[in-house]
């Protein structure tokens, strides 16, 4: 099979599957019993009211109008608009965008570099403590819930040690630095600002952190298994027999051949990430998707939850398309 | 002439779920240099495992007990942190480094299945520069390369080829590229553990020619493992019989075929076919190899045995040398024991 | 186009080979084979340490809440322990008479277990539904709590042969399960050991310390945390076992269907499912619970819809693979009724493998419904409730007061460790793998 025609039907997969989880938000928040013009204002309103701000979201057409209406509007960037303020849902979500791909990012790559290399350690050390202690860690952090993870570190960090902030994206006593990607890391060090940098490295430790172990225990593992499952294959051994050094064994055997899989769980796991992210913003009251998401379910903004949820589902498809791609890539046996 | 490889004493266990079972058990070996020594026996007689605890590699959860390995090493080898002085050496006193420094280039191992026993994710060519640049550090990886398109048109394979991937290989040409990887260096002992088995037929007659000439070629001695006893005789110069981890016998190959000693290698024998004789009848060995985790006491074979006696299951047999040259590990042939 | 719908297809086998090899997320929770075996003293030493570190946590907790009520509570719970006692002797000694072959080893444990249990059900359902008097939670409490304290007695004596066979894995599940069980035994006696009403006000100070009155101290309203610690298990439990059993009943038959069928049905369905699996869960339960609103009931068809494709795809890979062993084809081929075929060869191959699913979704469903409680799509009033607490807790953090957040924190961690122990364990046990030959 040719690259080519693999992402071709990568791609041919990926629509229908967009598609079909672009219906089935839909189908929760404006077909599901509940309607959500009423269940926005809590209190009755008047009639008139109500037909007014129906027409205005266009909830009065019939369903399948809204449908295709909520369609086209995607492709062209449209999300709808805001029960709360009519206000476009797509410029909240911009805003906010960059600040959960920055937590996602760091918690990713938190996640990614120790998982691995806590994996590597424990398959080589096979059957040690160190072994099992890292094994228990992995079974741990999957049971703790992330926004008690993240309370203990406020509490300790914060509130004990008083070394780190308990949340916000950015010291508020100072100006952030100027946008050009939306990551402040990254804009502060574009823009010199070392100062803006260890502000924002600050402000991004303790989320990210938590996130990261949150995810950790999967990457654990993972690694760990796909080691020592290629540490058993015929190829290892006759790698051995040939007299290679175990670092080469290691690194250029297990660990390359471990790693197609754990690449194809990092698509997976982003769909654990962005949920694991919509809680630690939470916690941290950082300004990102997840709390922007939480605060419209506070004001019972449905068009707002509807189109944050979408987004989300857009971006779960992307990365997963990237990462079979990426795999594609890596794989000779698609390569070629 | 001089003994290549003598193992003593050798025993291998496995620690499994069920309790401890014993792979290889006291087994002695001679193998001297320039021959072909021919190992036999059923699936899990610890033939594998024989073959593997002269590399140093039996697999988890398996463990070399006790014997000596010694090894004839032609030439001091000496590398990044260590050394081995030359002249007859036990490779059960090797750290893992010296170890590895004879693995691959004085000893070469070629697995059974062609199919996984080489990484998919890199190229053929970087498998030679890989194992030349292990021993040889000085090396440059376009000096390796060469090195590997010629090994390959040696064993008629395209030297072209040397970029491609393993899986664009068949699996006669994935062993082939095995038995080159295998004497790229050229070693002193080549040990093919079944190397034609998941081959077919046409495939495996091919392999085991240009593994003939290769051994002249190379001055190579080998040890070959297989449960095909018709591939040994047109190979091997000697045979060794194993059966439940011991060695029942060991012969030259003729006197093996023609004059067997050993009960069990004449059932064996019995039920290989001949195409000479389509009118032979192929016995069978009725029952089971003893469980190795439960093993019986005395000779392993006695349950299946049609001459079992009563000291039989006192005590295993010992290899004992008879006047033919042959040597027998039963009681049969001991003197001084009644015959029933 | 019958060929690109052939080429789809072959991509979707490709995709969901892949991921079989590699397991769902739920299944990563499985070791290979035989990473327990041989393993040093010092492992058990870690483990014994978690492990027995929160039994102990959960035990003490009971005996502290009896300690300082010291009315009822001693009664339900010795009543409990006889109860519990009655049915292990009952067990042993059905054992002994157990010799004509009328009730086979485990139709007998079954009707023990299962009059124990209608009983405590029944008793339960009439106090919930129909007759609020006190006597019959009561007795609900003794019955149920007997059967808990029975099922974890006879688990304990009958476990020992188990632990002999699978080693490792049967402690993992044990210890996973006594977890579990004895979290739902202090559920269960909640309410008769609590030493205050978990919902009253200001039985202490706002937000006290732990004190020898209080101990583990008083939330920001003034409750008692030790009281509400105990009984905010109820509604979690009740959410994952709803959610469980809703996931299970549609995603295993749905799988069978589907994947036994083949063609368009099958591929529909897996395109749905794997839709769903590739979305974020709680996102995904976060939307549904925002419109259904909150409360029991619509927590867990908010988790329920989340998980149902992962019943479904680990159904559908063993279907798939069972599907073509000779013994089914030869069976097909013998004309054996879809039904016999279904139920006799393939469901026996579905069900090991559903189960393990099922103990890690238990966990997860804990973990999500924290998630949801956590973002406000919980519960619609101050129920005492481990997820509740923690929220509360949250504002409070400031203030430095970690007692309201450590302890029911503490509580949702070990009962998700305690199922996803029993999934780990089971996994081995279930869903063996083939053992490498010497």
């Amino acid at each position: 099979m040719s690259l080519k025609s693999y992402v071709t039907s990568r791609v041919l997969l990926t629509i229908p599957m967009v598609f079909l989880l672009l219906t089935l938000v839909f189908v929760i928040i404006r077909v599901m019993p509940g309607d959500p013009a009423l269940l926005h204002f809590e209190r009755h309103v008047s009639p008139e009211v109500l037909a007014e701000f129906r027409r205005r979201l266009g909830l009065d057409l019939p369903i399948w109008q809204q449908y295709i209406n909520y369609i086209a509007g995607l492709f062209r960037g449209d999300f709808g608009i805001s029960m709360q303020d009519y206000s476009p849902i797509i410029q909240h979500l911009h805003a906010r965008f960059p600040a959960t791909l920055e937590l996602s990012i760091y918690s990713g790559l938190f996640a990614v570099v120790f998982g691995v290399i806590l994996g590597v350690i424990s398959a080589r050390k096979y059957d040690t403590t160190t072994d099992h202690s890292i094994r228990l860690l992995a079974i741990v952090t999957y049971a703790i819930p992330v926004f008690f993870l993240g309370m203990i570190f406020q509490i300790i960090f914060s509130v004990w040690l008083r070394i780190l902030p308990s949340g916000l994206r950015f010291d508020p006593h100072y100006t952030p630095p100027p946008t050009i990607t939306g990551l402040y890391t990254i804009d502060s060090l574009l823009t010199g600002n070392i100062w803006a940098f260890g502000i924002s490295i600050r402000y991004l430790l303790l989320p990210s952190v938590t996130l990261g172990i949150i995810l950790l225990g999967i990457f654990i593992r993972l690694t760990r298994t796909n080691m020592l499952e290629t540490q058993q294959s015929d190829f290892v051994m006759s790698a051995k027999a040939r007299g290679l050094s175990s670092f080469s064994i290691t690194y250029r055997y297990s660990l390359k051949n471990a790693f197609l899989p754990i690449l194809t769980m990092i698509g997976i796991q982003v769909a654990i990430l962005l949920a694991g992210a919509v809680l630690t913003e939470t916690t941290f009251s950082w300004p990102g998707l997840g709390t922007y998401l939480v605060d419209r379910i506070y004001h019972r903004d449905y068009t707002a939850i509807q189109g944050t949820v979408v987004f989300f589902a857009i971006m779960v498809a992307v990365v997963t398309l990237a990462v079979d791609i990426l795999y594609a890539y890596f794989d000779p046996r698609i390569r070629l | 002439m001089t003994n290549l490889l003598q193992i003593e004493n050798l025993s291998v266990e496995y620690k499994t779920r069920r309790g401890i079972a014993r792979a290889v058990d006291n087994v002695f070996l001679n193998l001297e240099e320039n021959k072909t020594l021919g190992l036999a026996g059923e699936s899990g007689c610890g033939k594998s495992t024989l073959g593997l605890s002269i590399m140093r590699l039996v697999p988890h959860p398996g463990r070399i007990n006790e014997g000596k390995i010694l090894f004839n090493l032609d030439e001091s080898l000496i590398f990044e942190g260590g050394s081995v002085e030359k002249g007859q050496i036990d490779l059960m006193q090797l750290d893992d480094n010296q170890m590895r420094a004879i693995r691959g280039r004085k000893l070469a191992y070629i697995f059974q299945d062609p199919m996984t026993s080489l990484n998919p994710l890199i190229r053929i060519g970087d498998h030679f520069t890989e194992i030349i640049q292990a021993h040889e550090e000085d090396v440059k990886k376009d000096e390796a390369i060469n090195r590997g398109e010629e090994i390959l048109e040696t064993l008629g394979i395209l030297p072209e080829r040397i970029t491609d991937y393993p899986h664009q290989f068949s699996g006669g040409m994935r062993q082939r590229v095995m038995i080159g990887l295998g004497i790229a260096l050229r070693p002193r002992l080549l040990i093919a553990d079944e190397p034609t088995t998941a081959l077919d037929v046409i495939v495996e007659a091919q392999i085991l020619d240009e593994l003939a000439t290769l051994k002249k070629q190379f001055n190579l001695s080998m040890l070959l493992i297989t449960h095909n006893l018709g591939v040994l005789a047109q190979t091997a110069d000697d045979i060794a019989i194993m059966y439940t981890g011991r060695v029942m016998e060991i012969a030259k190959t003729e006197s093996l075929f023609e004059d067997p000693k050993h009960p069990y290698t004449q059932c064996l024998l019995k039920a290989v076919p001949d195409v000479r004789k389509p009118d032979k009848t192929l016995a069978w060995i009725a029952g089971a190899p003893p469980d190795l985790i439960d093993p019986i006491p005395g000779c392993m074979f006695r349950p299946r045995c049609e001459f079992a006696m009563e000291i039989c299951a006192t005590q295993p047999p010992p290899l004992e040398k008879l006047d033919t040259g042959q040597r027998v590990a039963c009681y049969l042939y001991t003197k001084g024991v009644s015959k029933k | 186009m019958p060929t690109l719908t052939h080429e789809l297809d072959c991509e979707l086998k490709l995709v969901l080979t892949q991921t079989k090899s590699i397991k769902g997320i739920f299944l990563q929770l499985a070791p290979i084979r035989g990473t327990f075996e041989g393993q040093s003293k010092r492992w058990w030493i870690i483990f014994i340490v978690i492990i027995g570190g929160s039994l102990s946590l959960v035990v003490s907790l009971i005996l502290l809440a009896i300690n300082s009520n010291s009315g009822l509570g001693v009664h339900v719970v010795t009543a409990n322990i006889i109860i519990g006692l009655i049915i292990l002797y009952s067990d042993i000694v059905r054992k002994r008479v157990v010799k004509y072959k009328l009730l086979s080893q485990r139709l007998s444990i079954l009707l023990i277990a299962g009059i124990s249990g209608v009983i405590a059900i029944i008793t339960m359902g009439l106090s919930i539904f129909f007759i609020p008097a006190a006597w019959i939670e009561f007795f609900g409490a003794v019955f149920f709590g007997g059967f808990v304290v029975g099922i974890i007695l006879i688990f304990l004596y009958e476990g020992f042969p188990i632990l002999n066979v699978y080693k490792s894995s049967g402690w993992i599940t044990i210890a996973g399960f006594l977890i579990v069980s004895a979290i739902i035994y202090m559920t269960v006696v909640a309410e008769w050991i609590v030493p205050y009403d978990p919902f009253t006000l200001n039985v202490g100070p706002l937000l006290g310390p732990p004190t020898p009155q209080f101990p583990l101290g008083t939330t920001s309203l003034g409750q008692d945390l030790l009281s509400r610690t105990i009984a905010g298990g109820a509604i979690m439990l009740q959410v994952a076992f709803v959610s469980v059993i809703i996931c299970f009943s549609i995603g295993v038959p749905l799988g069978l269907f589907a994947s036994y069928r083949g063609g368009i049905i099958d591929n529909t369905v897996s395109l749905i499912m794997n839709a769903i699996f590739a979305f974020p869960g709680l996102i995904l339960a976060i939307a549904i619970a925002a419109i259904l609103g909150p409360g029991v009931v619509n927590m867990a068809l908010a988790i329920a819809v989340v998980y149902i494709p992962s019943y479904f795809r680990v159904v559908r890979s063993r279907v798939i693979t069972v599907k073509e062993l000779p013994y089914v084809e030869a069976s097909v081929a013998l004309g054996g009724s879809e039904g016999a075929i279904v139920s006799r060869y393939i469901l026996p191959n579905v069900i090991p493998s559903a189960i393990v699913v099922m103990s890690i979704n238990f966990a997860d469903a804990i973990l999500v419904a924290a998630g949801l409680t956590f973002v406000g799509l919980g519960l619609p009033i101050d129920v005492p409730d481990w997820g509740w607490d923690l929220t509360f807790g949250s504002h409070q953090l400031i203030t430095g007061a970690w007692w309201v957040i450590t302890f029911p924190g503490l509580m949702i961690v070990i009962l998700a460790l305690g199922f996803a122990l029993i999934g780990e364990g089971l996994n081995e046990i279930l869903t063996p793998k083939l053992e490498k030959g010497v």
